[in-house]
């Protein structure tokens, strides 16, 4: 018999968990092998200086209370705050547009359509198109600034 | 509160477990004036438990574990930490030196807050396996390998102290 499984069995006994059969067939293989019946007493022995001590001191059953601060929260799934930082970021960004938009059209001149100034580039065979505001108060404007031609057309 | 259903169970279990669960508060929180109350909201909780539904296994265990949580409760409410030694107890069978007791309570300290309840359960309750599993939330199976490994660390460390 391996020393843990008779450590094992033992202590069983000693506390009653062991069923008759198997606690027959201890006896048996103790009464005939004297190593084993010396390792049994000598289990026995850490039985009983446990008990003692268990017994003497009750503040070793005592477990550790957690203080509710510091109890442990469950970690929320992941993919929430992913979601909570692009929502806020997507909030961030309409903000500062339409900050933007509203500082820009109090800031704008009375006459003449903002920001359609021809600005000189390099030749190109594409036509170039820049956003305005209407200051006729019409909404945006769409404002081709190629350096030939400048045509304006009104969005619907 | 209706505990009329219950009358045979928790009679019995009041007749058979009362005085264990006062030794058991007593143990933990000293001879307070509370310890009467704490005994009286266990069968309490018992009774609600029962009403609502609950059948354990094993009883006792089951009343230990409602036990085990009102203790905690307690003692997560107050600031004094401090467990009075236990002067009521006179169950020590044998005077062992005090030196392998102090070795033997040094390995037991370190030992995971579980398995020195399992311990205290069994030794000054007198709970078995299956009581203590109950009592806990555990599997039996835990309570039995958690015993064992208590008990050969601790024959571990005296064998050492005698053969260093």
């Amino acid at each position: 018999m391996k020393p843990e499984s008779l450590h094992a069995l033992i202590i069983d006994r000693h506390f009653g968990e062991l069923s008759p059969e198997a606690a027959e067939m201890l006896d048996h293989h103790l009464s005939a092998n004297a190593a084993a019946r010396a390792e049994a007493e000598r289990i026995l022995d850490s039985l009983n200086v446990t008990r003692d001590v268990v017994l003497r001191h009750p503040e070793l059953a005592r477990v550790p209370v957690m203080p509710q601060s510091k109890v442990l929260k469950p970690r929320r799934s992941s993919v929430m705050p992913w979601l909570a930082r692009a929502a806020a970021m997507l909030l961030l960004a309409a903000v500062a547009g339409a900050g933007g938009f509203l500082v820009g059209r109090s800031e704008s001149p009375a006459a003449g359509p903002v920001g359609n100034k021809v600005v000189p580039r390099k030749e190109s065979p594409w036509a170039r198109y820049r956003m305005s505001f209407d200051p006729a108060g019409e909404g945006l404007q769409v404002v081709r600034v190629d350096v030939a031609n400048i045509e304006k057309k009104s969005l619907p | 509160m209706d505990t009329t259903e219950h009358p045979p169970l928790l009679e019995r279990l009041f007749t058979e477990s009362a005085g264990d669960l006062t030794r058991y508060f007593t143990r933990r929180h000293g001879g307070e004036d509370g310890v009467q109350d704490l005994v009286q909201e266990t069968f309490l909780e018992m009774a609600r438990g029962l009403r609502d539904g609950k059948s354990p296994k094993y009883a006792r265990g089951y009343l230990f574990g409602i036990a085990r949580h009102l203790s905690q409760a307690v003692w997560s409410r107050r600031d004094d930490m401090v467990v009075p030694f236990d002067t009521t107890t006179t169950e020590v069978a044998s005077p062992i030196q005090d030196d392998r007791v102090e070795a033997a309570r040094e390995t037991i300290s370190a030992l995971e807050p579980v398995q020195r309840e399992i311990l205290d359960l069994r030794f000054s309750q007198s709970l078995s396996y299956a009581e203590i599993a109950e009592a806990l939330g555990i599997p039996i199976g835990t309570v039995r390998s958690r015993l064992h490994h208590a008990v050969a660390e601790v024959r571990h460390r005296l064998e050492s102290e005698i053969n260093p």
